[in-house]
């Protein structure tokens, strides 16, 4: 039967959040990992755990966990080495679901009702995406309580179902940063897992200035998108999608008088030649329901 | 007697996006702004004070695919771009095409605002679509290099 939390205990869902553990990925920015951590403990002690990934972070934010939060588990990774930093968390984290956050972004808690529902009523899914917003009015009750099918997420704000996590893997740490979560998306999606959304559970993501160079952003977002149409596109429609991505390679290394897309197609040649990939590819209703943007690479420089 | 509205056009990150919002409501400051997103970052954009009235583009794997029709005439309509000319953003002034409005704007990195001449934007969007063509051959030769190479 299905789970309905009692109108007398409006908090009643805050229990489920004990079945939750939350990772966080970390990297240099200590007071935004201060401000997420004050987030998630303002209410008490309400998860099963809270696990920071950090890749090496040299600002002093472990140190400031530890003073501050020693409840926390810190897991460092030894070096930046992207997403790595939450990798390291989801596996080893021990509640049912894990909720994925960036150090710059918390839940917003009164908002979760739906998705403690979901968990508690057996929800399947391979993971849960939350609204990731700049900010959550509360008068604001228009969005849909609904747990509905969904085609992809935000590491920012995600709640992961851990037996996913044990069938299908973290993310593929050669991807180094962006475009993990299509990735991952495709794996479970091919492999028959459903990914599902909440548009009433909402995630403040800060988007803190820090560590976002647009040069990064153009180069891992045009190889990992390229590694995307290589291992998982339908057959069916690679030649075009990967006609139309190339010509956009050589379009924009001439629009934005830069290299970097053509450094990223080598380099993604020779990761695909590295690892001779064996995974299931989408269908083409699977890769159309994801709508990767293909033109999201280029936006980032000029 | 009610003013037009002045319609940005996100082809930005949100936080770009609300410095354009800034912009424009320093320079129209008593007209009502609107923004035309791709759909899936409206919810992002609900809670967004400055938008008095927000509408959905559709957009394909190659983004601004579709052309985007609106009845109304706007005051202006703000093309934001991350770079200082708007390369690169053809498809999006294409897609954008049939749209009416007293007058376009550029705005450079969110920074500033500059009128671009309606025929000014159509010639950049022919530039790159030409540009584009020519290119598609290249791509459908690497395309085809790749496939075998890698025996997809």
């Amino acid at each position: 039967m299905a789970r309905s939390f009692s109108p007398q205990n409006p908090d009643e869902y805050l229990q489920t959040l004990k079945r939750v553990s939350v990772a966080i990925l970390s990297y240099n920015r200590c007071s935004e990992l201060e401000e997420t951590l004050t987030q998630l403990y303002k209410k008490g002690d309400l998860w099963c755990e809270v696990i920071v990934g950090d890749n090496a972070s040299t600002d002093g934010s472990r140190a400031m966990v530890r003073e501050q939060f020693p409840q926390v588990k810190v897991l460092n990774t030894g070096g930046n080495h992207g997403i790595v930093g939450s990798n390291l968390a989801y596996t080893s984290a021990v509640g049912d679901w894990v909720l994925s956050l960036d150090d710059d972004s918390h839940p917003v808690i009164e908002s979760l009702a739906p998705v403690c529902r979901a968990i508690e009523n057996g929800c399947v899914a391979a993971a849960i995406a939350l609204s990731v917003r700049k900010k959550w009015i509360p008068a604001e009750k228009s969005e849909s309580e609904v747990v509905k099918p969904a085609f992809g997420f935000s590491s920012a704000g995600v709640l992961f179902n851990r037996k996913a996590i044990r069938e299908i893997g973290a993310y593929d740490p050669e991807l180094f940063l962006f475009t993990n979560e299509l990735h991952w998306t495709a794996r479970a999606l091919s492999k028959g897992w459903e990914v599902a959304a909440c548009d009433h559970s909402v995630v403040i993501h800060r988007s803190a200035p820090a560590n976002r160079s647009s040069w990064r952003h153009a180069h891992f977002y045009c190889r990992n998108t390229l590694l995307f149409l290589l291992r998982y596109a339908p057959k069916r429609l690679l030649p075009k999608l990967l006609t139309g991505f190339l010509r956009d390679i050589w379009l924009f290394t001439l629009l934005h008088g830069s290299g970097v897309y053509l450094k990223a197609l080598a380099e993604a040649r020779k990761l695909q030649k590295a690892k001779p990939w064996q995974e299931p590819r989408l269908s083409i209703e699977q890769f159309h329901a994801i709508k990767p943007d293909l033109r999201a690479p280029f936006s980032y420089l000029g | 007697m009610n003013k037009k509205a002045v319609l940005i056009i996100r082809t930005v990150s949100v936080e770009k996006l609300s410095k354009a919002l800034d912009l424009a409501g320093e320079r129209w400051p008593d007209h009502p702004l609107a923004v035309a997103s791709s759909i899936n970052r409206l919810n992002e954009l609900s809670d967004e004070p400055r938008i008095d009235h927000l509408y959905g583009i559709e957009t394909g794997t190659g983004g601004f695919e579709v052309p985007l029709v609106l009845d109304e005439t706007f005051e202006a309509i703000v093309f934001p771009v991350g770079n200082a000319h708007g390369s690169g953003y053809g498809n999006v002034f294409w897609a954008c095409r049939s749209l009416s409005a007293k007058s376009l704007y550029i705005s450079s990195y969110c920074q500033d605002l500059r009128v671009i001449g309606a025929f000014r934007l159509k010639l950049k969007c022919l530039i790159e679509k030409f540009l584009e063509d020519i290119l598609t051959v290249i791509g459908a030769i690497g395309a085809r290099r790749l496939i075998r190479q890698f025996d997809l």
